[in-house]
């Protein structure tokens, strides 16, 4: 085969694009591929140059190869991923055609011309494209769509690449992001070093770091961020995913607190249920103590009842002995007298329990209190043969107090000493001033209070030996009635005792009031000069009560007439003008209150003292009574002395007019 | 007239070469080497040269800084700068200074066209 | 070609003087040609050339570059024959290869079209490199086509020699810079010279050429 056909049969054959330039840069040879890709025959093309058969294409790259090869013998390789249309070339379909080229010299110094190959890429740019584009769809699928922020950083910290999840969350677009060192955006900028190397060191993800990222309005919000480093073969890159967990924290936070705040609550409610278990506790001992109380209470006012009814039974037999008679009256009015304290007691509790006990406070002395509480415990005191000290001031203390009250208060004080005192005890009461107040002592060498009962002793029911109580005939009441009667004038009261056996110490504080005056109504001792003579009318529907007392009243010097009911009783007032009238509340045809009414109607009946006997003390009923027009309001069964006192103590003060 | 020519330049071969040329255009001019910017300025100093050849790639301080040096020490100096790398950014930095700009290797043509044109400058300062 | 015995070729002040002269020339050619692929302006400066053992080379590139480097794998034949490599050291060469083609594409791109960009950069390189030392020295040189290796540096001088294999490496450092992009970096270029002897020889004619014997 002759050399030149071979030649041009292998020029024709190749699958590449050749092309022969001479020394001068002019077009030698084109072959068959060149003509197909081209569209330019050998004949159009021959002697031209490159630039010439291609006008206008961007080809300076191919120009500048040709020099370096006929000049410095250098090869080129122009690729088409670098050069996208170095020469316009199509396929056999008509579709561009996508090329290599590459330039090298003829030998020859210098080169006797350059070769130019033309290297079709299309297919496997076209699938490396299309590969290339599935791998990226997907991968942008997932990169894009990823709700958290996916950074690629480069092995010098700056980021090459950021989703779109990086510009919402970081408020940076992505210019500002790509191209610029990931640890500005971090804070502090001098943490990231840290923890860019851990993270980047290892090979498998680390556990995730919490870090604060300054956004780019400001704000500084904390992510998750876990990372794992990847390598093309040269170079190192970081993948980074960031997860905004500021909400989380903050829920976290909330939680946190939510928590501390329910155990908080927990340890409140904790302590509200012992709160509760302890008041529970003492409201049911409360109760028990009251139920105790009751049962005592029910037994003692049965006690007297049985002596009373022999009494009555021995009068009726015995009505000529008078000694007998005596004897037995005096024991029926002991009897009655108990009853009388036991149910003055009970309603007391009921008082002390509605709060409603009331004080009728007046300026008095405090010795005269004190005597008048001897008087009354007196009986127990001898009855248990102690000796009573009584150790007061020389001088006058005046207090302004419910004289009343006041004795019941140190009476109770005394009765007690002398009731937990075994027989030939030594009780003192004593009284000093200081400063602003009066301290009371009532000491007894008796049995004593164990410590733990010192405050107890004053709760109501409280009876700290209860067989001892009962023995004396008690009801418990006593020193919580002292307690409410003495904090009710604005004092106070402690027990001291130095353990059982030891004896117990009262202590009674009372404020005095500044003023030492001793002005105004002074309380009546019992040796009192003897009352004036009044005219007393007495009105009850039990003819004997009012006979009864209409009888004593005139043993005590008094002139008196008894009426039976409301009518009558203003009939006889309108003879009879009295300075006193007692009248029964409950009567028939004109009640006490009615009564009263018709009587302050009468010019004659507005300066009379009208005084109630009930068998309520409520305090309803002394306003009904004080509204009716009544000065004073007694409870049944009266007590003589007290009328005489009250008449006394009225006859000897200014008193309220009424109004017609 | 002759003329001083201070060529500068760290390659002796680079030297050598620009002589050649020299040799072929003015051979009796007077010439003075320096292989260092440093060099060079101690020469100006001593020598007083009237045209400079400089070399733009030198290690230091490169060719258009020691320009602006002899600028500023003798205004009316031509000076050429030399280099392989005739980028345009170079050229224009060249020109700012009121350089010229010679593309290495220096051929004999270039090197003529440059003093041609130094000592009509020098000549027109003078008059 | 005989391989031939070196490390005992020494050349002369002025001979190495002179390679460094035509090696700077060279590269400054080729900033000049990557400027025009660039569209902006390149500087490559040459702060070191040096002949070294090849164990020594080895030894110098490790110390610089431990990972794995990218590199342009060029043979030349003629008077000298030997092999140019031209390597990229990780980050810097990316760096470039985004100057070469433009940020406008996204990093995954950039990746791909690395090792073409790398192929041409050194192509441009080292072609004119060697087109200028060789037309300098007179001497015709044919370059083989680009290729790109990625490797340990130890893997870069083991690599089969060519058919007249050499000891001695010619090691230059060229730092470039495209200063609008304030890029800088370092390439190193190697050049297996197994006739070094020859290229001394070439280097004598071009001092004689150049100025005949030493002057001052």
């Amino acid at each position: 085969m002759p050399q030149v056909d071979l030649e041009q049969s292998i020029l024709d054959g190749i699958a590449v694009g050749l092309i022969v330039l001479a020394a001068d840069k002019t077009i030698a040879r084109w072959n068959t591929w060149m003509v197909a890709a081209s569209n330019r025959s050998f004949g159009a093309v021959e002697g031209k140059t490159i630039a010439e058969v291609f006008q206008g294409a961007r080809i300076d790259a191919v120009e500048r190869a040709i020099d370096f090869a006929l000049t410095g013998g250098a090869s080129t390789l122009l690729t088409n991923a670098m050069h996208p249309e170095l020469l316009p070339l199509s396929t056999l379909a008509g579709q561009p055609l996508l090329h290599d080229v590459v330039i090298s010299p003829l030998p020859g110094a210098p080169s006797s011309g350059c070769l130019l190959q033309i290297i079709d890429v299309t297919e496997a740019t076209r699938r490396e494209r299309f590969l290339r584009d599935r791998q990226n769809a997907r991968y942008y699928a997932l990169v894009e769509s990823a709700p958290d922020v996916i950074l690629n950083v480069d092995s010098e910290g700056v980021i090459r690449l950021a989703n779109a999840a990086a510009s919402r969350h970081f408020g940076y677009s992505a210019e500002e992001l790509v191209g610029h060192k990931a640890a500005q955006f971090f804070e502090p900028e001098s943490a990231w070093p840290d923890i860019w190397r851990s993270v980047a060191t290892s090979s498998v993800a680390e556990a995730p770091v919490e870090v604060p990222v300054r956004l780019k309005d400001g704000g500084l919000r904390h992510f998750e961020l876990s990372a794992a480093p990847w390598t093309d073969g040269t170079r190192t890159f970081t993948t980074a995913i960031l997860r905004d967990i500021e909400n989380r924290r903050a829920a976290e936070a909330v939680l946190r607190e939510s928590e501390r705040q329910s155990r908080a609550n927990e340890r409140a409610m904790a302590e509200l249920n012992e709160a509760l278990r302890e008041s529970t506790d003492q409201l049911r001992a409360m109760d028990r103590r009251k139920n105790e109380f009751l049962a005592t209470l029910a037994h003692e006012l049965r006690n007297p009842l049985a002596p009373l009814r022999n009494g009555l039974q021995l009068l009726k037999i015995a009505k000529d002995d008078v000694a007998l008679s005596e004897r037995t009256r005096h024991m029926m009015d002991v009897q009655v007298g108990h009853m009388v304290r036991l149910i003055d007691d009970l309603l007391d509790v009921s008082r002390i329990s509605n709060d409603r006990i009331a004080l009728t406070k007046e300026v008095t002395s405090l010795d005269r209190i004190i005597r008048q509480a001897v008087v009354t415990s007196n009986p127990l005191i001898h009855g248990q043969q102690h000796t009573l000290t009584i150790d007061l001031p020389p001088h006058e203390i005046a207090l302004e107090v419910d004289a009343v009250r006041m004795t019941q208060v140190f009476a109770n004080l005394l009765n007690n000493a002398a009731k937990y005192t075994p027989a030939h005890g030594s009780i003192t009461i004593t009284a000093e001033e200081r400063d602003d107040s009066v301290i009371v002592r009532v000491i007894d060498n008796g049995i004593g209070i164990p410590r733990e009962s010192l405050r107890q002793v004053f709760e109501m029911f409280m009876q700290v030996d209860q067989s001892l109580e009962r023995a004396q005939g008690g009801l418990g009441i006593g020193l919580s009635l002292v307690k409410r009667l003495v904090e009710m004038h604005g004092g106070t009261v402690e027990a001291n005792s130095r353990g059982p056996g030891m004896g117990s110490e009262f202590v009674v504080r009372l404020p005095v009031p500044k003023r030492s005056v001793m002005a105004g109504p002074a309380g009546e001792p019992s040796a009192a000069p003897a009352p004036m003579a009044q005219r007393i009318l007495v009105a009850d529907d039990n003819k004997d009560a009012a006979a009864t007392l209409a009888l004593l009243l005139k043993l005590l010097g008094h002139e008196t007439r008894t009426a039976n009911d409301g009518i009558e009783a203003v009939e006889i007032a309108c003879q009879f003008r009295p300075e006193v009238v007692l009248l029964d509340i409950g009567m028939p045809r004109l009640n006490g209150y009615d009564t009263a009414r018709r009587l302050r109607q009468e010019t004659w009946g507005r300066d009379l003292l009208l005084v109630a006997l009930t068998g309520w003390g409520q305090e309803a009923d002394r306003l009904k009574s004080s509204g009716a027009g009544f000065d004073l309001h007694l409870v049944k069964p009266i007590n003589v002395a007290e009328i005489q006192r009250l008449i006394v103590r009225s006859r000897s003060s200014p008193r309220t007019r009424h109004p017609a | 007239m002759i003329y001083k020519l201070l060529i500068v330049d760290d390659s002796k071969l680079a030297r050598m070469a620009i002589v050649k040329e020299l040799n072929a255009c003015y051979p009796d001019w007077q010439r003075i080497e320096a292989g260092s910017a440093a060099d060079a300025l101690r020469a100006v100093e001593q020598e007083q040269p009237q045209i400079a050849l400089v070399d733009f790639n030198m290690p230091n301080r490169d060719g258009l800084d020691l320009a602006a040096d002899l600028r500023a020490l003798t205004p009316n100096m031509p000076i050429g700068i030399v280099s392989a790398n005739h980028q345009q950014e170079v050229v224009d930095r060249a020109r700012a200074l009121g350089a010229s700009f010679l593309p290495k290797p220096v051929t004999e043509k270039s090197l003529r066209e440059f003093l041609t044109s130094a000592t009509k400058q020098l000549q027109g300062a003078a008059s | 070609m005989t391989a031939e015995a070196y490390g005992d070729v020494a050349l002369s002040d002025l001979e190495f003087d002179s390679l460094t002269e035509l090696v700077n020339l060279g590269v400054s050619r080729a900033a000049s040609n990557l400027a025009l692929m660039v569209r902006e302006e390149v500087v490559l400066t040459v702060p070191k050339v040096a002949l070294l053992s090849r164990n020594d080379a080895i030894r110098t590139l490790g110390e610089r570059a431990a990972k794995s480097l990218v590199a342009v794998h060029q043979t030349f034949e003629g008077a000298i024959v030997g092999r140019a490599l031209l390597i990229f050291p990780e980050e810097k060469s990316l760096e470039l290869v985004r100057s070469l083609v433009g940020s406008e594409l996204s990093n995954e791109e950039i990746i791909e079209l690395e090792q073409e960009a790398l192929a041409e950069t050194g192509n441009v390189i080292l072609n004119s490199c060697l087109a200028t030392i060789a037309n300098s020295l007179q001497s015709s040189l044919k370059m083989s086509l680009p290729e790109v290796l990625r490797g340990e540096s130890a893997r870069f001088f083991s690599l089969p020699p060519p058919p007249a294999g050499g000891t001695t490496v010619m090691f230059i450092y060229i730092d470039f810079l495209v200063r609008r992009r304030n890029i800088e970096g370092y390439i190193a270029m190697m050049m297996d010279l197994p006739s070094l002897t020859a290229l001394q020889s070439l280097l004598q004619d071009l001092i004689r050429r150049t100025g005949g014997p030493v002057s001052g």
